[in-house]
C-alpha cells in the first residue's frame, strides 16, 4: 500500500520537478518518519519548488514563511489579540500540515528556536497556553550554505532536530533543458492536483512504525553512529537521537520500497542525509578539505554488515 | 539452573548441553593449573563469571587481591620458597583473566577462543596432559560453537559417522599416548620396579640417566633440575614427525581438491591446517625451549615426568634395600618415547580431521537431498536455516574468486558478483532476493528454501566451472 502511495505521489511531483527522484524519495521518507527535513543548497536549485509541489501533491495544508532577520517568534506561532472584549488567538503560519520555511538561517536564533520547539514538541505555547499542532506536521526548511553572507547558522543542537538534510545539486544538461521546456508557459505547480490526503499520510506514518528491524540491524545502526563519534576528524559525533533517526528513516525507506522489514541497504541509503548535518568536524581537518560526507562514508565502510559468518 | 545468557540462550538442547560442558571443561582445565589452596577462589571466580555476569568486572579486579591473600606469609627473600609456594599462586591471575577472555570469546562465538587459554596453560604447565586436555577442549569448543550456530539457524545438529569415528579414534590414540606421560603411565609403573628392563629396551643416551630404585650403595636422590628432558636427536625426530604430519595434511587436501566432485568441500581445510600448525608450533617450542635449548632451566618436556626430589640431607637413611623409597627419575626410553610420539601424532591427525568433519557437516548434510514438499507450508526456523545455509554456501564458494567485503550488503555484493560473473548474475540475484526476507524479515517457507538451495547449487557449479 505504501509503495503505491509513494509511486503516485512521486509521479505527481515529477510533473513539476525534473531529475529529483532521490530528494523526493528522501523527503517522503522524512514525512513518513514523522520527522522534518532541511534542504540546503545554493539559491535557484529548486528547493522551494520541490517543497511546494510535494505539499500540493499530498493534499496537505501548506503555508510558507520567508525567514528574515526582523521576523519575530509571534509572527510564526501566532498572537492573542483583543477583540470584542476578550483575547482571541490568531494562529500563525505554524498551524498547518506542511510548513515551508524559506531560508531558515536568515532569521535570528530566537525565531529559529521558536520554530524548532514546535518541530520537537508538536505544540506551540503562547501566553501560557499550549496548543497542539494537527498531525501530520512536516517542516521543510531551506537554507543557503552558511558560508554565505547575512545568515545566522543553526546551532548543532537545533540541526539535530532535523531528521535529515538534503542537497539537490545542479541539474544535468539534459535535465536543465527539460526544465526550460517544461516552464516555458504557465508554471505546472499551479495546476498540480492532490493525490493524497492527511488521513492517508497519517496511515502511512502508522504503518512505518510497524516495519520490522532485525536486532542485528539495530546493532548495525548503532555501530555506524558510534563510528562517527570515534572518527579522528570529528569533534562532536552523532547523538543517540541520530541513532533513533537513522532507524526510523531506514524503516520509512523500507516501507516506501514496498517492504515491511529493513535491509542494510535502507540504512545505507539514508545514512548520509540523516547523519551528515549532525557532525561537527575539527577546524583543522575542515581546512584540509575533510567534510562530513567523508566521515559518514568512512563509518559505513568501517562497520560490518550483518549477514552470514563464514568462520 | 544456569542463568547466564550464554548458557541458557541456545534453544537447542544439544547446544545448551555442549555449552555447559564447554564451561565445565574450561573450569576443570584451569583447576589443573592451580594449587589446591587456590581452589575456593577459582571456583568462586568461575561461578561468578558463568552465573552472574554483572559481577564479572569485580571478579576480574579482585583476582590479584586473592593472590595476595594466598601468598600471605611467604618469605619473598627466600628464592626457593618463592619458587615452591608463590609461583603457582601467582599463576592464579593470568589463569583467571585468561578464563575471562576465553569465555568472552566463547560467548561471541569465536572459533579460536580456546587458544587464548591453551597457550597460557601450556606455558604454565607444559605437559602431555595439558596438551591432551587442550585437544579435547578444542573439539568440544568447536562442537559447542557449531551447535549454537545450528540452533540459531534452526537446523538440527547432525553428527556425521565420519566425525564420530574420528573422535573415537582420537580418543583411543590419546589414551594410548597419555599412558606414557601422565601419572597413570603404566610403563612407568611397570618399569619402576625393574629399571634394568628400561636399560635393555631404550636408547643408550637416555639409559645413561639413572632410573633407580634406591640401592644401598647409591647416593641419596638428587634434584633433577638442570638435566635435559629430551636429547637433541629425539627432539629432531619429533620435529620431523610433525613436519611429516603437516605435509600429509597438505597433500591430502591437495589430492581431494584435485579430485573435485560433489563431496569435496574445503571449508574446514584452512582451519584444520591452522589448528595443526598452532598445536605443532606449541609442542615444538615447548620441547625445544624448556627441554633442550635451556638445559640448565629445563623442567621437562611433554613426554617426560621430571620431579624434584625432596632435599636429601635431612632425610633418614633407609634401613635396608628393601625399605628404600622409590625415587622418581625421568624415564624416556627411546623406543617407548618414539611410540608415544607416534601415537600422539596420529591422535592429532584424527582429532583434527574429526573436528573438520563436524565443522563441515553440522547444520546440513551436503549429500542429503532437500526434502521436497508439495504444499506451501508455514514459515519455520528450519526453512529459514536452509535458506541461510544456502547463502552461506554461496559466500564460501565465491570466497576465493570474489570475497564479499565486510561492509557490503547482500544486494551490493550480488551486484558486484553479477558484474564479475555475468552468466551467474541471475542466480546470485535470485538467491539474494530469497535470502534478504529470511535474514532481515524473519520469514521463509519450504518452497523458498528449496529454491535457495537450487540457486546455491547452481552458483557452486558455475563457480567451479569458472575455476576450471
Amino acid at each position: 500500500m505504501i509503495e503505491t502511495w509513494y509511486q503516485k505521489v512521486k509521479e505527481n511531483v515529477e510533473n513539476v520537478m525534473v531529475g529529483q527522484d532521490e530528494p523526493t524519495f528522501l523527503l517522503l521518507v522524512a514525512l513518513a518518519s514523522e520527522g522534518h527535513a532541511l534542504l540546503e543548497d545554493v539559491p535557484g536549485t529548486g528547493k522551494t519548488m520541490l517543497a511546494r509541489s510535494l505539499a500540493a501533491s499530498l493534499g496537505l495544508g501548506f503555508k510558507r514563511v520567508q525567514f528574515t532577520p526582523d521576523l519575530m517568534p509571534s509572527d510564526l506561532t501566532g498572537v492573542n489579540v483583543w477583540r470584542e472584549g476578550r483575547f482571541e488567538f490568531v494562529p500563525g503560519p505554524v498551524f498547518t500540515h506542511v510548513l515551508l520555511v524559506d531560508e531558515i538561517n536568515r532569521a535570528t536564533p530566537k525565531t529559529q528556536a521558536a520554530l524548532l520547539e514546535a518541530m520537537a514538541e508538536g505544540q506551540v505555547t503562547t501566553d501560557g497556553q499550549t496548543r497542539r499542532l494537527e498531525p501530520p506536521f512536516f517542516v521543510i526548511a531551506t537554507q543557503n550554505p552558511v558560508e554565505m553572507d547575512g545568515t545566522f547558522p543553526l546551532p548543532e543542537a537545533q540541526l539535530d532536530r532535523f531528521l535529515m538534510r538534503l542537497r539537490l545539486g545542479y541539474p544535468s544538461l539534459e535535465e536543465e533543458v527539460a526544465v526550460l521546456e517544461r516552464l516555458r508557459g504557465a508554471h505546472p505547480v499551479e495546476a498540480l492536483e492532490a493525490v493524497s490526503s492527511p488521513a492517508e499520510v497519517r496511515e502511512v506514518q502508522a504503518q512505518v512504525r510497524r516495519v520490522r528491524v532485525d536486532p542485528s540491524l539495530q546493532r548495525y545502526v548503532v555501530a555506524i553512529v558510534r563510528a562517527t563519534r570515534e572518527h579522528e576528524a570529528v569533534e562532536l559525533g552523532a547523538s543517540p537521537r541520530a541513532t533513533l533517526a537513522l532507524q526510523r528513516a531506514a524503516m520509512a525507506a523500507a516501507a516506501l520500497s514496498g517492504r515491511d522489514f529493513v535491509l542494510p541497504d535502507d540504512v545505507k541509503r539514508v545514512a548520509h542525509p540523516v547523519l551528515e548535518h549532525r557532525l561537527l568536524l575539527r577546524p583543522e581537518v575542515r581546512l584540509e578539505g575533510v567534510r562530513p560526507e567523508h566521515v559518514v562514508e568512512a563509518a559505513l565502510r568501517a562497520v560490518a554488515v550483518p549477514t552470514e559468518e563464514l568462520g | 539452573m544456569l542463568s547466564t545468557t550464554t548458557l541458557a540462550a541456545p534453544r537447542n538442547r544439544t547446544a545448551r548441553v555442549l555449552s555447559v560442558l564447554c564451561a565445565a571443561a574450561l573450569a576443570a582445565w584451569g583447576w589443573l593449573l592451580l594449587p589446591s589452596e587456590a581452589m575456593p577462589g577459582w571456583l568462586a571466580f568461575v561461578a561468578v563469571y558463568l552465573l552472574f555476569p554483572p559481577g564479572r568486572t569485580l571478579a576480574v579486579l579482585l583476582a590479584p587481591f586473592f593472590v595476595a591473600y594466598l601468598a600471605w606469609g611467604v618469605d619473598l627473600r627466600d628464592a626457593h620458597e618463592v619458587q615452591q609456594a608463590a609461583w603457582r599462586m601467582l599463576a592464579f591471575v593470568p589463569v583467571a583473566w585468561d578464563f575471562a577472555l576465553s569465555w568472552t570469546l566463547f560467548e561471541r562465538g569465536h572459533r579460536w577462543g580456546w587458544l587464548a587459554f591453551g597457550a597460557v596453560a601450556l606455558a604454565l604447565a607444559p605437559s602431555g596432559l595439558m596438551l591432551a586436555v587442550g585437544l579435547g577442549m578444542a573439539l568440544l569448543w568447536q562442537a559447542a560453537i557449531q551447535a549454537r550456530t545450528a540452533a540459531e539457524l534452526g537446523t538440527a545438529v547432525r553428527w556425521q559417522p565420519r566425525a564420530l569415528a574420528g573422535l573415537a579414534l582420537g580418543a583411543v590414540l590419546l589414551a594410548g599416548a597419555l599412558a606414557f606421560v601422565g601419572p597413570w603411565s603404566w610403563p612407568r609403573l611397570a618399569l619402576a620396579g625393574a629399571p634394568q628392563a628400561v636399560a635393555s629396551a631404550g636408547a643408550p643416551a637416555i639409559d645413561a640417566l639413572p632410573t633407580v630404585e634406591g640401592a644401598p650403595a647409591s647416593p641419596p636422590a638428587q634434584p633433577l633440575v638442570g638435566e635435559p628432558s629430551l636429547r637433541l636427536e629425539q627432539a629432531f625426530q619429533l620435529v620431523v614427525s610433525l613436519v611429516l604430519l603437516f605435509v600429509a595434511l597438505v597433500l591430502l587436501a591437495v589430492w581431494r581438491r584435485g579430485r573435485g566432485g560433489p563431496g569435496a568441500r574445503w571449508r574446514g581445510f584452512w582451519g584444520a591446517l591452522l589448528l595443526g600448525t598452532v598445536i605443532g608450533l606449541a609442542v615444538v617450542s615447548w620441547l625445544f625451549f624448556l627441554g633442550v635449548l635451556a638445559p640448565g632451566e629445563g623442567i621437562g618436556g611433554g613426554l617426560a615426568w621430571s620431579r624434584v626430589a625432596p632435599p636429601a640431607p635431612t632425610a633418614p637413611a633407609p634401613a635396608s634395600p628393601s625399605e628404600a623409597p622409590v625415587t622418581s627419575r625421568r624415564v624416556i626410553p627411546g623406543a617407548w618415547g618414539w611410540l608415544a610420539l607416534s601415537l600422539l601424532a596420529l591422535a592429532l591427525l584424527a582429532v583434527v580431521w574429526a573436528w573438520r568433519w563436524v565443522l563441515v557437516d553440522v547444520g546440513r548434510a551436503p549429500d542429503e537431498p532437500a526434502p521436497a514438499r508439495e504444499k506451501r507450508s508455514a514459515p519455520t526456523r528450519a526453512d529459514a536455516g536452509r535458506v541461510r545455509a544456502a547463502y552461506r554456501r554461496f559466500l564460501q564458494a565465491a570466497r576465493r574468486r570474489l570475497p564479499r567485503a565486510s561492509y557490503e550488503t547482500p544486494r551490493e555484493y550480488a551486484q558486484r558478483f553479477g558484474a564479475r560473473f555475468p552468466e551467474l548474475a541471475g542466480a546470485a540475484r535470485g538467491l539474494t532476493e530469497l535470502y534478504e526476507p529470511v535474514r532481515y524479515g524473519g520469514r521463509a517457507d519450504a518452497e523458498e528454501a528449496a529454491r535457495a538451495e537450487a540457486w546455491a547449487d547452481a552458483l557452486e557449479a558455475g563457480l567451479k566451472e569458472e575455476t576450471l
